[in-house]
């Protein structure tokens, strides 16, 4: 392909003031010889975009470098169409002139270096041939409550065709087999019957022309990827006459809904000891039954041991919740449910008193209203307290409940006929599988080589970080992915990405859990969910068909490519690949799912042989990079070279930030983005040191239990290679100290002086690299 | 062991506190705003909070037993600042009035709270026997041609004031003692020293003469003149006015009414003491304190329960046919004016006596100082319960023979 290369240079915004344009304009004659070469003081205005697009029209410049703000300033204004131009930004404003003194030789080797640097990557980049495809557009929805029901609704009223897979003979979840649920609107006085609306939605599912429902049936396995799911379906009960089914399928939704907390683990809150003492979901069940399945209302609520009508019933708030030994998390719906079947004990058996243990009622927004409700009735008793002990009396049939650190302030007893125990919920996201060890776990036939024996870049170095071992699961979707059957969790079995940046997001492209498999919530928060799982998986069956990346690099056209005939079967980047995209033949050959991948880089990163590319991202491109800056072999503080990658998520904003706060950074600083710290491949290190950069800093997100990398483990993977790089270095008689990786939020921009500062005194104190001008 | 502390939740209870007052108790969801803004509340009585509680859940023994709802002067910084306008300053009132009525075994001051017309017919009641009492001993009509010919001091002494005043102290007595048993002998967490109840006699005289702790209502660290500049002490010192007054009147009528029946013994002491302070105290204090409740402008006079305005009514009514009768008496008008307006006069004061001080509202007079002194008592006893059981300790060391 041809290397029409094109400058252009902008001096306003300060750049003007601050550097000398024309000295950067020789700069770029010199040493790229482009075909077009040229400073403007507007570039983003009219004439210069004019004249950018002049050049492309009659000299066919199809490389565009262009010098002036952040890359992620002004992406409408300096637009090209990607398939033909290859546009590289060189950051003048926000990393040069904005945070360094003007007309100083320091900030114009800087201005200097990253054209240059821009230069090297825009002659090596490829323009990206996006993977278009005629693929499946149907939605598999897994799970036929309020979550599913919504879902494959939602995506039929959008257009989609969608596929309901539910394992119960019956539609409609958890809501189905329950008698009433609490008001949702105002005043918030009583309560409705759980199945209002339901058959609506049931039958509108039925209906649906969009909608193939499956009932009585289960996921036999999934093979395939986003726009080409093959999905075998087959009878949940077991009936070897029964065929299984196949479908295709686009995206997937996961509504596998929740299953109660085992009580049988709730002995110590005398779960067993009486029919009088059930669960919240028990309880849901006997009012079921005493109604009639919802068609009676005047019905009083008896003992299970007696018959006799219940005349004092206390409720055990989380119970088996928010407790280390059971369920750590709060439910959020057992507050709303216990109170709910309280105002039902006291319309049914008006003469009954309700008693209320809580840790601490919760019932969010809106729900405070029937909180107030059911507070304001002189027959239900609520006090915070710690249940420390339950025990049953034969002789007089009674439950006697202890109260520890009740309001009080003393210990209380309590007698009652019955006990609610209210429970959390599960998520229903597949069986654990003890017999299994735990998957991604080194790879014992490659770990064995170990980290010491071979030189930086070309090792390879024992993979995955040991601190988040995956739970081995199935019986959900059984996947057959390298890396396991189901969504890896995220915590406590629920299936999540990292939630606060994208919901619904799975570490599985394409496949999206919603409703209470994703988090505790209660059909008011599954129906929202439902239409947000949609959305997201209509978003990946078209981006996917585009050939464009889904969240979070959208619209990425690029994708891994991998030069098979050299790789030597490590299995790196099958097993650290954060969305398991990455499959292998039986030798240990990648067998790459470009419609899984979300172009992190990891792999990329991961490859000891560099054999991973992408069209402008890669070994080489960025080894070109690092090649272009200048570095004064003459050793003195000023000419310290620190060499800094930055995330593009988070540490590149940031440090735009600082530039558009003027804040001062130090000359010595190079900064090259890369798509996440996963995909920093070593051979870049060696590219680094032996060019002579005093040290190497990696800007990256935080890493561990609640990290924020966007592609959930690349931090955390850059700063596990680092830990073998470092024993490199020390035999190239280098120190370890001259990389270091320092976790940082986009948040955290005030302290990048202070960052870098510390970092420039550490390699002050180092010295400077003794390789340098080799 | 097993079934120590076993709640009995009470709903007729709760029912009780409700019409007695206008707390929305149950709407507490026991945050403790109030008692972190109450100024004399402390760590070791949390209070309202806990009543709130307590209150809410119709714990009938352990609100007996409780004796805070006596520390509480109602500021009503509590009410201002609940987030859930649960009132618990008014709540505290409401323990007040069941509290009251849980001393008074006989059950009649639960009937006065509970309806309105029960009170009015007992104070009827009453009334009509002092008329027929009036009536035996002194005629329809005024017979003799003085005051003291017609209605003898000594008479009213002997048949009014000393039987009222033995049936007063013997039923408020055993009240107190009631109550004396309910909040310190059955607390079995806490006994008492003889010698305390000899040492801190004081407090009960202090707290009774001066009602302090109305003046820690206010915790801003001014100065005193300053607050009292400001009016903060309005109330307060006007309870008090009205208070010293009461007192005083009702010392001096039960011991020395040949005085007040006789114009010409006149010490100067007398006419300032009782003509002047005291029934300007009366007649000022119980307007106020109308007006107040009228104005609904102070938390403290929000909320006013029939009992309540029994009560001033009638002080008011005793204090204005007092000041006439006096006045009568003084301007010699003549007798038979004096007969009727001496007789309305007993027709108000006796049913409010009778009724009013062991049953209702006037009794937290005693029960007030009477519970800061109990309290007192067990907060000293469990400090040295505490301090005796630490110094216990080294005793356990076994003594060289």
């Amino acid at each position: 392909m041809d290397n029409n290369l094109g400058v252009y240079i902008c001096s306003g915004c300060d750049i003007g003031k601050s550097l000398n344009i024309e000295k950067l304009v020789n700069t770029a004659k010199d040493s790229a010889k482009p075909l077009v070469c040229m400073s403007h003081e507007v570039l983003c205005g009219s004439e210069g975009i004019g004249q950018i697009r002049k050049d492309m029209g009659e000299k066919g410049i199809n490389k565009v470098v262009i010098a002036a703000c952040s890359m992620r300033a002004k992406q409408d204004v300096f637009n090209f169409d990607p398939l033909t131009v290859h546009t590289e930004r060189v950051n003048l404003r926000e990393h040069v002139a904005w945070i360094s003194p003007a007309n100083n030789d320091n900030t114009q080797l800087l201005a200097g270096d990253y054209l240059e640097m821009g230069i090297a990557r825009a002659k090596k980049a490829l323009m990206p041939e996006p993977l278009v495809q005629d693929l499946n557009k149907t939605i598999l929805v897994v799970g036929g409550g309020i979550t599913g029901m919504n879902a494959a609704i939602n995506a039929s009223k959008a257009g989609y065709k969608a596929v309901l897979v539910e394992k119960n003979p019956v539609l409609g979840g958890f809501p189905n087999s329950k008698y009433k649920k609490w008001e949702i609107n105002p005043p918030f006085d009583k309560n409705i019957h759980i199945k209002n609306g339901l058959d609506e939605l049931i039958n509108s599912v039925e209906n649906s022309k969009n909608i193939k429902v499956y009932k009585n049936s289960k996921i036999k396995g999934i093979s395939g990827a986003p726009g080409k799911f093959n999905v075998e379906i087959e009878p949940s009960s077991e009936n070897p006459e029964s065929p299984v089914i196949n479908e295709s399928a686009g995206s997937i939704i996961v509504a596998a809904g929740w299953k109660p907390y085992d009580a049988s683990k709730l002995g110590h809150l005398g779960y067993g000891l009486s029919t009088d003492i059930l669960t919240n979901v028990e309880l849901e069940e006997l009012f079921s039954e005493l109604s009639d399945k919802g068609v009676k209302d005047d019905f009083t609520i008896n003992r299970k041991s007696n018959g006799k009508p219940v005349k004092a019933v206390a409720f055990i708030q989380c119970a088996g919740s928010r407790d280390e030994n059971h369920l750590p998390y709060c439910s959020t719906v057992c507050c709303m449910s216990s109170l709910k079947e309280a105002s039902l004990f006291r319309k049914n058996n008006p003469d009954a008193n309700v008693y209320i243990i809580y840790r601490d009622i919760r019932t969010p927004g809106e729900y405070e209203n029937f909180y107030r409700q059911m507070q304001n009735d002189d027959g239900i008793f609520m006090v915070k307290g710690d249940v420390s002990g339950v025990s049953f009396s034969q002789s007089d049939n009674q439950i006697n409940i202890k109260v520890a650190n009740t309001l009080f302030s003393e210990d209380i007893n309590l007698n009652v006929d019955m006990a609610v125990l209210a429970t959390g919920m599960v998520p229903n996201s597949g069986e654990v599988q003890d017999n299994l060890s735990v998957t991604l776990q080194v790879d014992t036939a490659n770990s064995s080589s170990g980290p010491a024996a071979v030189p930086v870049g070309t090792t390879c170095p024992p993979s995955i970080p040991t601190g988040t071992p995956q739970v081995n699961k199935s019986g959900l979707l059984n996947l057959s992915y390298r890396q396991g059957k189901e969504m890896p969790d995220l915590t406590y079995g629920f299936p999540d990405s990292n939630f606060i940046c994208f919901p619904y997001e799975s570490r599985r492209t394409g496949i999206y859990p919603a409703g209470s498999v994703r988090m505790p919530m209660d059909t008011v928060f599954s129906v929202d969910d439902a239409r947000g799982a949609t959305l997201k998986s209509i978003q990946c069956i078209e981006q996917t068909s585009k050939g464009r990346a889904v969240h979070p690099r959208s619209n990425d056209m690029t994708y891994p490519f991998f030069d098979l005939p050299r790789c030597t079967q490590c299995k790196r980047c099958t097993e650290e690949c954060p969305f398991g995209a990455i499959d292998e033949d039986e030798k240990g050959t990648p067998k790459p799912n470009p419609e899984r991948c979300r172009r992190c880089g990891v792999c990329m990163g991961a490859c000891p042989v560099r054999i991973i590319s992408f069209k402008n991202y890669s070994p080489d491109i960025i080894g070109s990079m690092i090649k272009s800056i200048y570095v004064p072999e003459d050793a003195t503080d000023e000419n310290l070279r620190i060499l800094v990658f930055a995330c593009e998520n988070d540490a590149y904003p940031a440090l735009d930030i600082a530039g558009i706060n003027k804040i001062n950074i130090s000359s010595n600083v190079r900064v090259i983005p890369v798509r996440c710290l996963g995909s920093i491949n070593n051979v870049w290190y060696a590219d680094a040191l032996s060019k002579g950069i005093d040290g190497i800093l990696l800007l990256g997100c935080k890493y561990g239990d609640d990290y924020q990398c966007h592609f959930t483990k690349g931090s955390e993977l850059a700063s596990y290679r680092m830990g073998n790089l470092k024993e490199t270095l020390t035999r190239l008689v280098l120190e370890a100290e001259r990389v270091r990786q320092v976790q940082f939020e986009y948040s955290d921009y005030p302290k990048l002086p202070q960052i870098l500062d510390d970092f420039v005194e550490t390699i002050k104190s180092l010295g400077p690299n003794p390789y340098k001008g080799f | 062991m097993e079934n120590n502390n076993v709640i009995k939740t009470d709903n007729d209870l709760i029912k009780y506190i409700r019409h007695i007052g206008d707390s929305n108790l149950k709407k507490c969801f026991q945050c403790g705003t109030c008692s972190s803004v109450c100024p004399l509340s402390t760590e070791d009585r949390p209070f309202p909070r806990k009543e709130m509680l307590m209150a809410g859940w119709g714990l009938k023994d352990k609100l007996a037993a409780d004796l805070n709802p006596w520390l509480c002067y109602y500021c009503g910084e509590c009410s201002k600042n609940c987030p859930r306008k649960a009132e618990p300053g008014e709540l505290m009132m409401s323990l007040r009035r069941f509290l009251i009525s849980a001393y008074d075994f006989t059950g009649i001051s639960r009937l006065l709270y509970k309806s309105k017309f029960g009170e009015l017919i007992a104070l009827l009641a009453v009334a009509i026997l002092i008329f027929v009492e009036w009536v035996v001993l002194f005629g329809l009509t005024p017979h003799g041609a003085t005051l003291n010919q017609a209605v003898s001091p000594d008479k009213i002494d002997y048949f009014f004031d000393w039987p009222l005043t033995v049936f007063l102290g013997v039923v408020l007595t055993s009240f107190i003692f009631n109550m004396f048993k309910k909040t310190v002998l059955d607390d079995k967490s806490v006994k008492v020293p003889l010698k305390l109840y000899i040492t801190e006699g004081w407090s009960l005289l202090f707290n009774f003469f001066t009602q302090y702790r109305y003046a820690k209502c206010d915790d801003d660290n001014r100065s005193f003149l300053t607050k009292l500049k400001e009016g903060k002490y309005n109330f307060w010192l006007t309870h008090l006015f009205l208070m010293i007054s009461y007192v005083s009147l009702f010392v001096a009528i039960v011991f020395f009414l040949d005085w007040f029946q006789d114009e010409s013994s006149l010490p100067l002491l007398h006419v300032v003491l009782f003509d002047y302070f005291a029934s300007i105290g009366l007649v000022f204090g119980t307007a106020y304190f109308i007006i107040k409740r009228f104005t609904k402008k102070i938390e403290r006079s929000k909320f006013s329960h029939h009992t309540d305005w029994m009560f001033v009514a009638l002080l008011f009514l005793t204090g204005v046919t007092g000041v006439m009768l006096r006045a009568a008496i003084v301007y010699k008008y003549s007798v038979p004016v004096i007969f009727y307006i001496y007789l309305i006069h007993l027709l108000i004061l006796f049913p409010m006596l009778v009724i009013e001080v062991p049953f209702s509202k006037w009794s937290h007079l005693a029960y007030r100082p009477v519970a800061i002194y109990f309290a007192n008592l067990k907060e000293k006893a469990k400090k040295l319960q505490t301090a005796g059981s630490i110094a216990a300790q080294p005793e356990t060391v076994p003594s060289e023979k």
